[in-house]
């Protein structure tokens, strides 16, 4: 065993296709353990409130670091927060978070306060709401503050509220998304979205929402692939 | 929903080349830019064929000049002649302009997705393509 290159060490744990068996690999040696544990824990799931309290709990107490090894992390069904500080604090040590994801749940005011001043989500490069219980504004202003963002996905059924902007971060003229995904009635991202000429090099949209075409214009330079739903 | 977005799309300076089109009085145009990026093009129909708004965004987007692939899909593709009678002529002649148009080495393809097993009548629908070079396959996944 001792002999085995670590880059083939690595190889192998990269084709263990679940965590239960990720598990067992971080135990056969010493030299397995790393590689196991970082793709073990590069995405995980918060299903629950008190799952996000075990985390927070689990994490404070692991002197390792496992909370670096999270890459992408997917909250899901938190239609609302007893907590809501809850959400931040799990964000809080992800330092090599790339992708956030939040599905029927609640995206609270503390975390777009934390994420607007710069105090979390850095390094986030796709952010994912799909029915996310909250405003168009709170998620325009994360989106706004997340400067190395490159992917962009929003699902809704009409049922986010509109209120303004609460800030107005200065940005200088971004960068093209890669990946602009506007799915279901997001009217009021996509307005915000035309506001501050947001590009993508692929936009997927529905053609029968109001900002289709000026989305597709601010686009026309740079767009390589055009997916529109709804002909 | 459609004509809210047309509404924005309005040009008086748009020529339609289709007679047929003109008589179909469609309420207004879309008008895209050139789009000179643009490489591939995914259409989900909200019917189960070919429709005004369709031939209208392929005459808006037919001067693409680096386009390679055109995918149109309908879950639910229904005979030819439904419910827009006559659209596949007019889909047929934009494509056949965007495959003679493209500057793309190997030409455009057109895809038809969702396309029933044993409908083998496609060929008919867009011979005018594919004799401009168009190349043209479907797919029932």
């Amino acid at each position: 065993m001792d002999s085995l290159p670590q880059e083939l060490i690595n190889a192998i744990i990269d084709n263990v296709p679940d965590r239960a068996n990720l598990s067992s690999c971080s135990l056969v040696a010493k030299r397995w353990r790393l590689r196991s544990q970082q793709r073990a824990f590069e995405k995980i799931t918060i299903r629950s409130e008190y799952k996000a309290k075990l985390w927070c709990k689990n994490i404070s107490q692991e002197p390792d670091g496992t909370s670096s090894f999270v890459r992408i992390i997917h909250f899901m069904d938190i239609p609302s927060w007893d907590e809501p500080a809850l959400f931040g604090r799990v964000l809080k040590g992800l330092t090599s978070l790339i992708a956030l994801w939040a599905s029927h749940t609640e995206i609270p005011d503390e975390l777009r306060n934390h994420i607007s001043r710069g105090e979390l989500g850095k390094t986030i490069t796709t952010l994912g709401f799909i029915f996310p219980v909250c405003t168009h504004a709170t998620i325009m202003t994360i989106v706004l503050s997340l400067p190395s963002l490159e992917k962009l996905i929003v699902q809704d059924n009409g049922f986010m509220e509109d209120e303004p902007l609460s800030i107005h971060p200065v940005t200088s003229r971004r960068k093209p998304l890669d990946w602009l995904i506007l799915l279901g009635y997001v009217d009021g991202v996509e307005e915000i979205l035309v506001k501050y000429r947001f590009t993508s090099r692929h936009l997927v949209i529905d053609l029968s929402t109001p900002c289709t075409r000026q989305l597709i214009m601010l686009s026309a330079e740079v767009m390589v692939e055009l997916n529109l739903y709804g002909v | 929903m459609v004509c809210d977005f047309c509404e924005f799309q309005t040009s008086d300076t748009i020529v339609n080349d289709f007679p047929d089109t003109q008589t179909k009085g469609i309420p207004s145009r879309i008008h895209l830019p050139t789009l000179p990026a643009l490489a591939t093009l995914h259409l989900d129909l909200r019917v189960g064929g070919p429709s005004p708004n369709l031939t209208d965004l392929l005459r808006s987007i037919s001067s693409a000049p680096v386009l390679t692939s055109v995918i149109i899909e309908s879950d639910k593709w229904s005979d030819p002649e439904s419910p827009f009678p006559g659209t596949w002529v007019e889909v047929d002649e934009w494509l056949a302009r965007m495959a003679e148009h493209t500057r793309v080495k190997g030409g455009l393809w057109v895809r038809l997705r969702w396309w029933p097993e044993g409908k083998s009548v496609w060929k008919e629908f867009l011979h005018r393509f594919t004799e401009a070079g168009g190349r043209l396959t479907v797919y029932d996944t």
